[in-house]
């Protein structure tokens, strides 16, 4: 998933201010992550494809202001990526079913509890689907790009306690809505 | 489940309680990688790394020239900030007040008309400049641009789009230009029409359309009330309300005992017919032998039946008011409410057994309402005239204000079959007929016309007054109103024409595709014979029914051929198959049926081949193919490059020798002037890869196609 390589990003983001080439492979690095994540907000193709393109495009136009504060490169991506899809969808909500894109990681489950725990997983992310706004954005960093809590609140422009408040609170929503998971 | 390493975040925020149980579910989900285009990817990061090298390379700001001589510094530093201040307070008032929003009326459509320009809205004034060379269009099109306010539109050279096409246009940000542009992609499909005119030999001995034409009574104010089930008598009110009764050939002309009447109709079975008069809605029996039972009603607007599905004896309906009522056949033993409406009705169109209605409201609204729980939804156009159902109930056949438009009962998946002007009629002046056998029928002002339900073959048939034209149930006759009396006519509209051989090939194509895409895999087997079930039933491609995502979106025919002679025994169609994820076509193939009459003379699909997945917008595509004599047109939806479909569009005979062709290209069209062919030979049309669009994308594979030459 998104193991972000920061400290190699640094560097290449340094060198990215003054060569192109750089630029190019940070976009080769990241690009999948933040389509992917752009999708799981979106949930359409050609949405997806224009949140990207407006993400990289202001990362090259922002990135000789760009300064090192510590945290990963890619917090910074989801930074704009956050902004430019409230910004699109401000007034919007995902519709798609959850089943349409959203699947199981599977490994080996016994076949007997298969089905019912796709059921209790898809159950539990339909959950997520209908969270505000913030509490999914910060559910979907969390859970699905693996992102520490520090880093999620550079991306989502919050203090790291406002986050950890949107993720107890979807969790505790998740765990209400859906109260017999066996882990 | 995917293995989780340990999270401190999450041991510290939940614990080891039931939350943190949920959080490690919520880790263990995964979701799979979302639908990537490689191209997108591809020509993202070309765009990315030019604006990039363009941003690196050296050249003196604007406020360093300005500034340049040492003397001036401080003082133009000194403004300079006043300046950065004034714009960062006004830019960012501005960008609270109003963020750049782009819109289409086009995004997301389908069926989208093909005579329009394509709108791009701005919420805010913008540099046409950085907008003009920020956009660009998929399939390839040639075109200009013009501003009207804050709308651009993009008017294709041509003057049309491409039918039967998906459109992307896109906006894309410049990190260069002046004003920031947000990214945007506008999709639309364009409308299904004009299908390829069908090829066929043509026969030397043209038979007319209608024929037998007949003056069934001397009458004046004639209104239609409908055929008996075996279409041998005919039932109308004149103009005093009188219900008369005449058989097709015009003998035994009677009246039944009841005048004054507004509204009425055949029953099911043909044995009475409801009617409403001022006060009073009653019921007849059709022989006149059993006088008229009637029960107080006023102002109905709408009579009709209902056959219940057990077989019972059907009921009456009547519109009224803002409701629809049924009453048993014993008619006095008191109606019961079956639907309340939501907007008092102006116009209503039972379906043919009575299980749903379309009604237009005195508010402009169009509904649809389910007879058999009352359930009322918005219907899906805009209803400017009469509708017709289909003899299945299923589909209706509607005008608009624009055009006729065919669709399924809820008005979705509209097909426009032809615009008012082709007509040369207004909406409240067409009347329509919809035969049991998929045959219709436009009566205009100025003659009856037809049109197959797929929009193919509209042609006037005949001038002169057709009025209210009303098929019997055998789809063999008519009945209309010429100078106010009633009239019947034979109609054959199977043999009218050199190419309606292939009417009703058409028609099996269409309602086998329209059953594959409703999922109904029963109803679609029933238009293959052994050996095509045989096709369908293996594991690879053709799929009967494809399931799961992308689904079938739409389909259209791209060629159809009739075998030379008359009559054709068998008939061969390529038809697209679209394949879409929500509301975007991903990919197409094509398949070739081929068609033949079985035992009892029913049209079959006898065989069935697929060709391979083509991923959608990944360079130009044929859309369709005709032949005539002597003349072979290709149409593209691409604009292309003449020069590349010149060379690059083969007609060979089955020996592989090249056909003396001349071709000429223009508006997505290559019209190709052929040697004559011989008949019921074999010939090979192939479009190279060679053949690029106007901006230079080539075809991504051959395209391929069999012919047989027609008889001169």
């Amino acid at each position: 998933m998104s193991s972000l390589p920061s400290r190699g990003d640094q560097e290449l983001v340094e060198r990215a201010k003054q060569d192109p080439n750089a630029f190019g492979e940070l976009y080769d690095r990241h690009f999948q992550q933040i389509y992917r994540f752009v999708f799981s907000r979106v949930r359409e193709q050609s949405a997806a494809e224009d949140v990207t393109s407006e993400v990289f495009m202001k990362a090259l136009k922002s990135l000789p202001r760009y300064q090192d504060t510590g945290r990963p490169f890619t917090a910074w991506l989801y930074q704009i990526a956050v902004n430019a899809i409230a910004d699109r969808y401000r007034a919007a909500r995902p519709t798609a079913d959850i089943d349409e894109i959203r699947d199981l990681a599977a490994g080996e489950p016994e076949l007997d509890a298969q089905a019912a725990r796709r059921d209790e997983l898809r159950r539990i992310w339909a959950v997520v689907e209908a969270l505000p706004a913030p509490q999914r954005t910060a559910m979907v960093l969390k859970f699905q790009e693996d992102m520490r809590i520090e880093d999620i609140a550079v991306a989502m422009g919050k203090s790291p306690g406002a986050v950890k408040l949107l993720i107890h609170r979807g969790v505790t929503r998740v765990r209400a809505s859906v109260p017999r998971v066996d882990a | 489940m995917r293995p989780l390493p340990p999270e401190r975040d999450l041991e510290e925020l939940f614990g080891d309680g039931e939350l943190f149980e949920t959080a490690q579910m919520l880790r263990a989900v995964r979701a799979p990688e979302p639908p990537l285009d490689p191209a997108f990817r591809a020509a993202l990061r070309r765009r990315l790394m030019q604006e990039a090298w363009t941003a690196a390379s050296p050249r003196m700001t604007f406020w360093k020239r300005l500034f340049a001589p040492q003397s001036f510094a401080w003082a133009g530093a000194a403004i300079g900030v006043v300046l950065i201040a004034l714009t960062v307070t006004l830019s960012t008032q501005r960008s609270q007040d109003q963020r750049l929003l782009v819109s289409s009326p086009l995004d997301q459509a389908r069926n989208v008309a093909v005579e329009q320009p394509i709108a791009v809205n701005f919420n805010q004034p913008v540099d046409h400049a950085a907008v003009e060379s920020a956009i660009s269009i998929q399939p390839a099109t040639a075109h200009s641009y013009e501003w009207k306010g804050n709308t651009l539109y993009v008017k294709p050279a041509s003057g049309q789009l491409a039918a039967n096409t998906q459109y992307q246009v896109r906006l894309m940000p410049q990190a260069a230009s002046r004003q920031p542009l947000p990214a945007k992609t506008i999709t639309f499909v364009t409308a299904p029409t004009p299908a390829p005119k069908p090829t066929a030999a043509p026969s030397n001995h043209p038979v007319q359309p209608i024929t037998a034409e007949k003056q069934l009574a001397n009458a004046t104010g004639t209104r239609l009330v409908g055929w008996s089930p075996d279409g041998g008598t005919l039932y109308y009110l004149n103009a005093a309300g009188q219900l008369h009764v005449v058989a097709a050939d015009g003998s035994g002309a009677r009246t039944l005992p009841v005048d004054g009447v507004r509204q009425a109709a055949v029953s099911p079975d043909g044995t009475q017919l409801v009617f409403n008069r001022a006060a009073t809605l009653g019921v007849v029996s059709a022989d006149g032998k059993t006088p008229p039972v009637e029960t107080p009603v006023s102002d109905v607007l709408n009579v009709g039946w209902q056959q219940p599905l057990n077989s019972a004896a059907p009921k009456t309906l009547y519109v009224q008011g803002n409701a629809v009522w049924s009453t048993a056949t014993g008619i006095a033993a008191g109606p019961a409410k079956v639907a309340s409406l939501g907007e008092t009705p102006v116009a209503a169109y039972f379906s043919p057994n009575g299980d749903h209605l379309v009604y237009r409201g005195a508010g402009g609204g169009t509904h649809l309402v389910d007879l058999s729980d009352g359930r009322e939804a918005p219907w899906n156009q805009s209803l400017a005239g009469q509708l017709a159902w289909s003899s299945d109930g299923r589909r209706v056949l509607f005008t608009t204000s624009d055009g006729l438009y065919i669709s399924d009962a809820s008005g979705a998946s509209a097909i426009r079959l032809a615009a008012l002007a082709d007509l040369s009629a207004k909406s409240d002046t067409v009347e329509l007929a919809w035969s049991s056998h998929d045959q219709i029928l436009l009566s205009t002002p100025s003659g009856i016309w037809t049109v197959r339900s797929d929009g193919t073959g509209l042609r006037k048939l005949q001038d002169g007054e057709f009025a209210q034209p009303t098929w019997n149930a055998a789809g063999t006759a008519i009945a209309y109103r010429r100078g106010g009396s009633p009239w019947d006519a034979l109609v054959n509209l199977q043999n009218a024409s050199p190419t309606a051989s292939l009417d009703e090939a058409y028609g099996a194509v269409n309602d086998f595709m329209a059953a594959r895409k409703q999922g109904q895999t029963g109803a679609a087997s029933a238009f293959l014979d052994a050996n095509a079930r045989g096709a369908y039933g293996g594991s690879a491609e053709p799929d009967l029914v494809i399931s799961g995502d992308p689904a079938l979106s739409r389909y259209f025919v791209v060629f159809a051929q009739a075998a030379a002679g008359q009559p054709a025994t068998s008939y061969r169609f390529v038809v697209r198959l679209v394949l879409g994820h929500g509301l975007t076509d991903v990919s197409d193939y094509d398949e070739t049926l081929v068609l033949q009459r079985n035992a009892t003379g029913k049209l079959l699909i006898h065989q069935a081949t697929a060709g391979p997945r083509q991923s959608v917008g990944k360079g130009p595509r044929v859309l369709s193919v005709q032949l005539e004599r002597g003349l072979l047109r290709v149409t593209f939806d691409s604009d292309m490059d003449a020069a590349s479909v010149g060379g690059g569009v083969t007609v060979k005979d089955a020996a592989g020798k090249s056909v003396v062709a001349t071709p000429s290209y223009a508006n997505r069209v290559d019209t190709i002037m052929l040697q004559p062919l011989t008949a019921g030979s074999t010939y090979h049309l192939a479009v190279g890869t060679g053949v690029k669009d106007i901006s230079g994308r080539a075809f991504a594979s051959e395209f391929d196609l069999d012919l047989v030459g027609l008889a001169a």
